[in-house]
C-alpha cells in the first residue's frame, strides 16, 4: 500500500496493516459512520439503491475471488446466486426455517455446488474453464425450472422478510442494517483472505499455476477452495436479494446478470479488494442514469421515440466498457491508485 | 499512446457523462397544467422481451396523450405516464419504484417477475399495482392491491380446449399434445392443464419442451405425433412458435396447431409466411388489426397511432392502449368520489378499481369487473384463425375456466 510521505513501515504488522496512519483510520471510521447512518437522513430511494449495490458487491467480492484472485474465469455467478437464493426460499418458505439460520446454509450450498462445477478447473482452464461454468449457468437453472414441487418451477416462489421476534425487516430501511453490515463483513473477510496463505497460493496459481505447483502450492486444494469460497459470497448474496424482493425468480438469475458481474469485475479492476466496490457502484450508478434520463430526453425529442433514447443505454454501456478496456485495463481501482499516489506527492507528481 | 490523447478522451467520456443530465434539464418546459395524476411504467425498450413489450408502452403513452390533448383529461385531471425503461431487471425496478413511489398514484408494468414481486410490495405500501402480464401465482391467491386484464395463460388454453371439445362430434375424447418452449411461459401455459383435461374428458397424450434458441424441434414434433393428437397446442413466443409451426407443416403433421398470445399476429404470419400460417388457431387477450373485427376500440387505436407515429403497427399496441383504457377508467372512477386535493395512492384501490364492474374497452378486451376474490379482470377472451395470410375472429368472447384448484395442489 502507498504510504505518506516520511511514514515507513518498520515491522510485518505495519505492512500487512489496513490502515496504517491515524488519518486513514479517521477517514475509514468515520465512512463507517457515514455508511450506517445513511437511512437516517438519505430517502427511501437511495436507501433501497445503496441495497441493491451492497448486495451485488457481495456477489462480485465472490467473484474477485475466482476469477480476480485465482484466475478462475467463471461465467454462470448468477446461477451461484440463484442457489443460495432458493435454498434460502426452499428452507424460510418451505420448511419455515429462519433467515438467519438459511443465509449461511445459502452460502454453503452455492459453494458446494460451486465445488460440483469447479471440479473441470482441475483439468482444464481458460476459455475451457469459462465452458464449464457457463454449462452450471444453465444446468442449474433448468433444474429450477423443472423440480416446480420444490422451486415453483417458473413462476418462482414467495419469499418472507427476515424477523427477529416482532421485529419484520420487510422496509428498504431495516433491511438496509443486514445488507450494508453483511456487505462490510465480507468485505473484509475478502480483504483478509487475500492477505493470508490462501490468498497468495491463489496469487500464485492466478500468476504461473505451473510454477505454483513446482513451488507446493495443491493446485486441486486451493482451486476447489476458491470456488467454492467464491460460490459462497454468491450463495449470501443470493439470499439476500431473495429476502429483499420477496421472490425468486429464474428470469432475475439469467446468463446476462452473470456477464454483467464480469463486466462490473472488469471495471473496477481484477485482483484488487476495492474493484467489486468501485465497479458495480460505477454499473449501478450508470444503470440508473440511464433509466431516470431516457425518458427525460424522449420528451425533448418525441419525434424520435422513446425507444432510440432508451437503447442510448446498452450504447453507453458497450462504450464504456470498450473504453475500460482500452484505456484503462486495470479499472477503477487502478486509477484510484494512481490518484491516491498524485495527491501524496503532489506537487511533484512525476 | 501517448498521454495527451489519453486524456483527451478520458475527458470526452467524463463529459459524455456529465452532458445527460445538462441534456435532460434542456427539455422543453411543459405546459402549465394544474391537475395532475401520475402512473408509473415499468417499460421494456432493450431488454429481453423489448419486442413484444415496447409496444405495449408506446400504446399506454399515446393513449394518455391522447387523453390529455384531446379530451382534457379525466373530469380536467391530467395524467403524467412515467414509463422507465427497466430492461426486465428486477433491480433496476425496485429503484426506479423507490424513487417515485412518493408522487405515483398508480404503478403499472408487464413483467412477470415484477407481478409477483409487487402483489406483496403493493400492499405494504397501498399503491396499486396493474399488470399486463400474470403469472400463476399473480391470480392464485388473489393479491388485493395487484389487478390484472386477462386470465393467466393456462386458464387461455383451457378456454381454448373448451371451446375445441363443444365442436367435437366423434365419439372418442379429443386428444391434445404439447409443444412448448422451456421457459416461464412455455412451462406456464400448461400449468395444471393436464389434470384439468382429466377431470373434463379430453386426453393429454403428449408433451414436449424444447429451448427456446432451438432451430429445429422435428424430435420433439416425431415424439407428439407418434401419440396422435388432433390439436397440437404451440406454448412460446413468436420466434420459438414459428420454428415449431414450420417444422410441423414440413413433418406433415395434421393436428389443428393452437399458439398463445402473441402469436396469432401479423409478426407471425410475416416469419413463417401465409401458407405455413394457414389455419393456425390463435388465442388473444387484446384484440388485434383483424379484417372481420372493427369496433370503436380498434378504430381509436388505429386513430391514435396514425396521429402520434409512423410506420407498420405492432399489434400489441392494442394491449398498451386497453390497458391505459383500464388504468383510465380506476382514474375517472376515483375522481367521480374522492376531491382532487384528497387523493391518495389508496383511493385508487377501494374507489377505483375495486369499483370497476363490466367496464367496456370498447372491445379491445373482454368486459373488466375485479372482485374480492378474483382480479383477473375477464375471463373472456377472443379466438381466432389465420385464413389468407391475416387473422381473423371466430370468436370474442371465449370464456376460460378458473383453474385455480388445479394448480394449488
Amino acid at each position: 500500500m502507498g504510504l505518506p510521505s516520511g511514514i515507513y513501515n518498520v515491522n510485518y504488522g505495519q505492512d500487512m496493516a489496513i490502515a496504517r496512519t491515524k488519518s486513514q483510520w479517521g477517514l475509514l471510521i468515520g465512512f463507517l459512520i457515514f455508511i450506517l447512518l445513511l437511512p437516517l437522513y438519505a430517502s427511501e430511494y437511495i436507501t433501497s439503491f445503496v441495497i441493491v449495490i451492497a448486495v451485488s458487491v457481495i456477489a462480485v467480492h465472490g467473484l474477485n475471488i475466482l476469477t480476480g484472485y485465482c484466475g478462475q474465469l467463471s461465467i454462470g455467478h448468477a446461477a451461484f446466486m440463484a442457489v443460495g437464493a432458493y435454498t434460502s426460499a426452499i428452507l424460510c418458505s418451505t420448511l419455515g426455517v429462519s433467515f438467519w439460520v438459511a443465509l449461511p446454509c445459502a452460502g454453503i450450498a452455492a459453494g458446494l455446488a460451486g465445488l460440483i462445477f469447479g471440479t473441470p478447473s482441475l483439468k482444464v482452464k481458460g476459455l475451457y474453464l469459462a465452458m464449464a461454468t457457463l454449462a452450471a449457468q444453465f444446468i442449474i437453472i433448468h433444474i429450477i425450472m423443472h423440480t416446480r414441487s420444490l422451486t415453483g418451477g417458473a413462476d418462482g416462489m414467495i419469499v418472507p422478510a427476515p424477523e427477529i421476534g416482532n421485529i419484520v425487516f420487510s422496509s428498504a430501511k431495516s433491511y438496509y442494517y443486514i445488507a450494508v453490515p453483511l456487505c462490510i463483513l465480507m468485505t473484509f473477510f475478502a480483504k483478509n483472505l487475500v492477505r493470508t496463505r490462501v490468498g497468495r497460493a491463489f496469487v500464485a496459481i492466478r500468476d504461473n499455476d505451473i510454477a505454483a505447483e513446482v513451488m507446493g502450492v495443491n493446485l486441486y486444494r486451493y482451486k476447489l477452495l476458491a470456488f467454492f469460497i467464491g460460490c459462497f459470497f454468491a450463495g449470501v448474496a443470493g439470499s439476500l436479494w431473495a429476502h429483499y424482493t420477496r421472490i425468486v425468480h429464474p428470469d432475475a438469475y439469467t446468463l446476462m446478470a452473470s456477464i454483467w458481474f464480469l463486466g462490473m469485475l472488469i471495471v473496477g479492476g481484477m485482483g484488487s479488494t476495492l474493484a467489486p466496490i468501485l465497479g458495480t457502484a460505477f454499473i449501478k450508478i450508470l444503470n440508473e442514469l440511464v433509466v431516470v434520463y431516457a425518458p427525460v430526453i424522449s420528451t425533448a425529442f418525441p419525434a424520435l421515440g422513446g425507444q432510440l433514447f432508451a437503447a442510448m443505454g446498452s450504447i453507453v454501456f458497450g462504450v464504456v466498457i470498450i473504453l475500460f478496456l482500452v484505456f484503462e485495463p486495470r479499472g477503477l481501482a487502478h486509477r484510484w491508485e494512481i490518484f491516491k499516489s498524485s495527491y501524496r506527492l503532489m506537487p511533484f507528481s512525476y | 499512446m501517448t498521454k495527451k490523447p489519453k486524456l483527451v478522451l478520458a475527458l470526452l467520456l467524463a463529459l459524455t457523462l456529465i452532458a445527460m443530465p445538462l441534456i435532460g434539464a434542456c427539455k422543453a418546459a411543459p405546459p402549465p397544467v394544474e391537475k395532475v395524476i401520475s402512473v408509473g411504467f415499468f417499460a421494456d425498450y432493450t431488454g429481453p422481451v423489448s419486442t413484444t413489450l415496447a409496444p405495449i408502452c408506446d400504446g399506454h403513452v399515446d393513449y394518455f396523450r391522447y387523453i390529455n390533448e384531446e379530451k382534457g383529461g379525466f373530469n380536467g385531471v391530467k395524467v403524467n405516464f412515467e414509463w422507465y425503461d427497466c430492461k426486465y431487471d428486477l433491480d433496476l425496478c425496485m429503484s426506479t419504484y423507490k424513487r417515485i413511489k412518493d408522487h405515483i398514484m398508480i404503478m403499472s408494468g408487464t413483467y412477470s417477475h415484477a407481478a409477483l414481486t409487487w402483489k406483496e410490495l403493493a400492499a405494504e405500501d397501498e399503491i396499486p399495482y396493474f399488470s399486463g402480464a400474470n403469472p400463476a401465482p399473480a391470480v392464485c391467491p388473489v393479491g388485493d392491491w395487484l389487478y390484472l386484464d386477462y386470465p393467466p395463460y393456462h386458464e387461455l388454453m383451457a378456454g381454448l380446449l373448451q371451446w375445441e371439445k363443444a365442436k367435437w362430434t366423434e365419439a372418442r375424447p379429443l386428444r391434445v399434445g404439447v409443444i412448448l418452449v422451456d421457459s416461464a411461459m412455455g412451462w406456464g401455459t400448461v400449468l395444471g392443464l393436464k389434470d384439468w383435461c382429466a377431470d373434463n374428458g379430453i386426453d393429454y397424450v403428449a408433451e414436449e419442451a424444447f429451448p427456446g434458441t432451438a432451430l429445429d424441434v422435428s424430435a420433439q414434433l416425431t415424439k407428439i405425433m407418434r401419440a396422435n393428437p388432433d390439436i397440437l397446442i404451440v406454448a412460446g413466443t413468436v420466434d420459438p412458435a414459428s420454428v415449431c409451426i414450420k417444422d410441423a407443416r414440413a413433418l406433415g403433421v395434421e393436428a389443428e396447431i393452437a399458439v398463445p398470445p402473441y402469436c396469432g399476429s401479423e409478426d407471425l404470419i410475416r416469419i413463417v409466411g401465409p401458407e405455413i400460417a394457414e389455419g393456425v388457431t390463435h388465442l388473444n387477450h387484446h384484440a388485434t388489426t383483424m379484417p372481420n373485427y372493427s369496433t370503436e376500440g380498434t378504430k381509436l387505436v388505429q386513430e391514435i397511432f396514425s396521429k402520434y407515429r409512423t410506420g407498420e403497427m405492432a399489434s400489441c399496441i392494442y394491449k398498451g392502449v386497453a390497458e391505459g383504457m383500464i388504468i383510465g377508467e380506476a382514474i375517472r372512477l376515483t375522481l367521480e368520489e374522492v376531491p382532487f386535493e384528497e387523493l391518495k395512492p389508496a383511493d385508487f384501490k377501494y374507489h377505483g378499481f375495486d369499483r370497476m364492474k363490466d367496464f367496456e374497452t370498447s372491445g379491445l378486451t373482454g368486459a373488466i369487473t375485479y372482485t374480492p376474490t378474483d382480479h383477473r379482470g375477464t375471463h373472456f377472451v377472443f379466438i381466432g384463425d389465420i385464413r389468407d395470410g391475416k387473422p381473423y375472429m371466430l370468436d370474442a368472447h371465449l370464456e376460460c375456466p378458473n383453474l385455480d384448484k388445479y394448480i394449488a395442489k
